[in-house]
């Protein structure tokens, strides 16, 4: 691990998880702009095995895609964002992938995400003809009430993602780190070899798979 | 005579002050009876749409949503009368249009009815596949109408 951008802090299911989902909330937003019904339940299924992939991930994937590894207490996140703005020394012990503030919009980004999925699932148009795959199982109205929220739930993601956007150019400008790039390459400047990512075992891969895959693939079936 | 006028002032804006109030009540009942309206509507295409993805699908429900769709769907200019657009105040997702291109509303309008009645024909002749192919047709006239008239929901 003596290559020149420094220690792996991201696993290659974790990048592929975060840019897959950001092509299918692109994907999911176009395709309702263009009253592509059929492409957006599709969207909305694979949206949905991505988010229980993650969770999977998130107890049993690499180091620093465990929540364990980057949920902390508030006084921790507090103390965290306090360094960003003083010269005060910030929490000791932190993770080498999210940061504590980090840590914290990951989950709502995720949370918020699959709250969006379940509520589409139940989701009625206003001709009450194009649904979600499990709409039939609720009655017009609180189709309608789902699809309205599916539609708030969507607003709130869009400034959550504003925030992450921002987030992310502020370190680039006032902490000289090119984040994106390793959410490309998985890689940090770091010295300590010690920090890096220890990866998952073989079979939490596979069966994260399947679980994500398995829901996909059913619900894109009960659309069909 | 001064006290007279002011009398009549006041007695004019009493009354206009209760007609105002008495027409924003009015439009707003229209707009509550108008979306109760079009829940029957959306609460009969919802379970065709559902009952025909069922195998086998039940004609005796197809028949009942039919029914209902051809005896609502003829009422539906009705509920439109003039004053109950968004020009009232009353929260409403009718456009402007409705009342602006009111030829073109009739004939999205006659477009539901036809289809609506051609589907119920269809339905209680236990025709199946005409039903379904009809049932089509009248989520076209829904999206029709929508595209044109109905303001998209902000949620």
């Amino acid at each position: 691990m003596s290559a020149p951008r420094g220690v792996r802090i991201w696993d290659l299911p974790t990048r592929l998880f975060h840019w897959g989902l950001v092509i299918l909330i692109g994907l999911a937003w176009w395709s309702i702009s263009t009253r592509q019904l059929s492409l957006h339940r599709t969207v909305g299924a694979l949206t949905a095995g991505l988010v229980v992939f993650r969770l999977w991930w998130g107890l049993f994937g690499g180091s620093t895609a465990r929540f364990s590894d980057f949920l902390r207490g508030p006084g921790t996140v507090l103390a965290y964002a306090r360094s960003l703005v003083s010269k005060a020394v910030g929490p000791k012990d932190l993770s080498a992938g999210h940061n504590p503030m980090g840590g914290w919009s990951v989950v709502l980004l995720i949370g918020l995400t699959g709250t969006i999925v379940a509520l589409g699932l139940f989701a009625v148009d206003t001709d009450g003809l194009e649904s979600g795959p499990l709409a039939s199982l609720v009655d017009y109205d609180t189709g309608r009430l789902a699809s309205h929220w599916h539609g708030l739930a969507f607003d709130l993601l869009k400034g959550l993602v504003g925030l992450h956007l921002v987030a992310i150019a502020f370190y680039t400008v006032f902490k000289r780190e090119n984040l994106v790039r390793s959410m490309i390459d998985g890689k940090k400047p770091l010295d300590d070899p010690r920090a890096s990512l220890q990866p998952a075992r073989i079979w939490a891969l596979a069966v994260g798979l399947l679980l994500g895959g398995g829901v996909a693939w059913l619900l894109i079936r009960m659309a069909g | 005579m001064t006290r007279n006028t002011t009398f009549r002032v006041l007695a004019a804006v009493a009354v206009m002050a209760v007609a105002g109030s008495a027409f924003a009540d009015d439009a707003a009942s229209i707009v509550k009876s108008r979306k109760d309206f079009f829940h029957v509507l959306g609460k009969a295409a919802k379970g065709s749409g559902e009952e025909f993805k069922k195998v086998p699908p039940s004609i005796t429900e197809i028949q009942k949503f039919a029914a209902i769709l051809d005896a609502e769907a003829p009422k539906l200019p009705g509920h439109f009368p003039a004053g109950s657009g968004p020009e009232s105040g009353v929260k409403t997702e009718a456009k402007a249009d409705i009342w602006a291109k009111p030829d073109a509303f009739r004939k999205a309008a006659a477009d539901l009815a036809a289809a609506a009645h051609t589907y119920n024909l269809a339905a209680q002749k236990g025709d199946l596949l005409a039903a379904g192919a009809a049932m089509k047709a009248v989520g076209g006239a829904c999206k029709a109408c929508h595209e044109e008239f109905k303001a998209k929901d902000e949620h």
